[in-house]
């Protein structure tokens, strides 16, 4: 039996008059790579806040590894958000202590390593750093650890195909082999290969949980041709009541 | 945790204080030098010399003094707003501490912070005093010795001293948790959080004045002012009528202040842990 690492229960969070998610169930297994796939404002960063208790529900709640985000959660999550949060005054080796004094399962070794890959210096300080270098040295610190949950929220959004393929390459060589991560995006292509699961969201709503091997065997296609006719945008008619 | 989350906070504030610690001690000395007339000679050529030498050194001393004591409250509001709530909030809030760690922390190193700015601008005075008159210093030390050797001080000065001190630290604490707390009611907007955090501090300061006014006022105060008319500490019979003792009365409203003090930076506390628990929304 496969134990369910994330469990959703009607999860819900509204903004103002924006309903961002609604009455969410899910369950995400241990040991698999799992895409959160969705238009933009479908609810991705919202489901991936509340699981870093960032965000608190209006409704449901979310259990990782059985316990409400908080304390005992973030141990074991390792957290990529879609901006960056590095204090500007400090330098890359202040960053790697950091990770190293707050993470137990931070690991220095694979830092040093992914570090001397990018081309990182410790001594660098981090307003000097292009948007870019940043967004691979945070890479670089959430996959050091050996956590039981990565998520990763947009991490190949706003990068060129080669960086894309570099931060995937990086995810992938580098995640905790019986931790699951959770990859959020709307670039379907670059991350379809490498997925275990696809999570589609829409408005708020999970419209489809399915292994990417069931999708591929029910329709004959790829995850990105079922996310293409699951969203494609109706075209506006010129408002013309009699266009059909 | 909390000292982990002390050791980043407190590096980031010397990062900033520092300069301006030094230059606060720098400038005494200058202005020492000044006040010795050591520079007279420069000065007496008029022009830019006079100016060099004798105007500008206490102006800088005043500027950067006053820079300090403004920068240290903007910095405390910074540290809370942009540390916790604004990007810096992603990698705070998914670091393995509890919310009572993070603000706890918060409280303790701009306390730190501004305890040593106090300290400093006091060195500074005295580092002034040394340069201007090497002497002087060390006699007024001899003669504040001579003086308290002479005179019998009750017990309950050096009691009241130690309430002061106290009572400056535990208010320091609660005034820094209201900042925090109306920082935290101000996050709740949608738009302008800045401006509803001033108002937040606002509102807390009118309700607080309100409250104070309300509580000494009330029927319990007024019993239990009553009660203290009995006791002889407090109050001693004297010529025929209850005199009010001025130490005992003193150290009793000291004590009644710090538990007063107490208990509003516990209120603010728990009034910002409940809303970065429940209302914590980082968009």
């Amino acid at each position: 039996m496969t134990q369910e690492l994330v469990q959703c229960t009607n999860l819900s969070r509204s903004f103002g008059e924006v309903q961002a998610l609604r009455q969410v169930n899910l369950s995400l297994p241990a040991g698999r790579i799992i895409g959160l796939l969705g238009p933009n404002g479908s609810g991705k960063t919202t489901l991936i806040k509340i699981l870093n208790g960032l965000l608190q529900p209006d409704g449901g709640e979310v259990r990782i590894a059985g316990n409400l985000p908080g304390v005992e959660t973030k141990k074991i999550v390792s957290y990529l958000p879609d901006r960056g949060y590095f204090p500007e005054w400090m330098r890359v080796g202040d960053m790697i202590d950091l990770f190293a004094d707050f993470y137990a399962d931070f690991d220095r070794v694979k830092a040093a390593e992914m570090c001397a890959s990018l081309g990182l210096d410790k001594s660098m300080r981090i307003k000097t750093l292009s948007k870019g270098t940043r967004e691979k040295m945070q890479l670089m610190l959430v996959m050091s650890r050996r956590a039981r949950l990565y998520l990763l929220d947009e991490p190949i959004a706003g990068v060129d195909p080669a960086a894309r393929e570099f931060i995937m390459r990086t995810i992938l060589t580098n995640y905790s082999e019986d931790g699951s991560v959770l990859i959020s995006t709307h670039l379907i292509l670059d991350v379809e290969q490498v997925l275990d699961e696809a999570v589609f969201l829409r408005e708020g709503s999970v419209v489809l949980h399915e292994s990417v091997d069931s999708i591929r065997e029910r329709t004959n296609g790829s995850v990105d041709q079922l996310f293409r006719e699951m969203f494609r945008t109706q075209l506006w008619n010129g408002g013309d009541d009699n266009a059909r | 945790m909390l000292g982990k989350l002390m050791k980043y906070d407190l590096r980031s504030s010397f990062r900033r204080f520092g300069p301006l610690w030094l230059a606060l001690l720098v400038l005494a000395v200058i202005n020492g030098f000044s006040m010795r007339g050591l520079f007279e000679a420069a000065a007496s050529r008029g022009g830019f010399a006079r100016l060099f030498f004798t105007v500008l050194p206490p102006m800088a001393f005043f500027g950067v003094g006053v820079a300090t004591a403004v920068l240290l409250i903007v910095f405390i509001c910074e540290r809370f707003y942009k540390g916790l709530l604004g990007d810096e909030g992603y990698l705070m809030f998914t670091l393995p501490a509890s919310v009572s760690a993070h603000i706890g922390a918060k409280t303790l190193s701009s306390l730190i912070l501004w305890v040593l700015s106090t300290v400093v601008a006091f060195a500074s005075g005295l580092l002034l005093l040394i340069v201007y008159q090497p002497g002087a210093l060390a006699e007024g030390w001899r003669e504040l010795c001579r003086a308290l050797a002479e005179t019998q001080l009750p017990g309950a000065v050096v009691w009241l001293g130690l309430e002061a001190l106290v009572l400056s630290l535990v208010g320091l604490v609660a005034e820094i948790l209201k900042i925090y707390a109306s920082i935290a009611l101000g996050h709740l907007a949608r738009r302008h959080r800045a401006f509803w955090s001033v108002m937040s501090y606002l509102g807390i300061s009118l309700l607080m004045n309100f409250a104070m006014g309300f509580g000494l006022t009330s029927s319990a105060a007024t019993r239990l002012l009553g009660r203290l008319n009995d006791m002889e500490w407090v109050m001693a019979y004297a010529e025929g009528n209850w005199m009010l003792q001025g130490l005992g009365a003193a150290a009793c409203v000291g004590g009644a202040a710090i538990l007063l003090e107490l208990l509003l930076a516990a209120l603010y506390f728990f009034i910002t842990r409940l809303l970065l628990t429940k209302k914590l929304n980082l968009e």
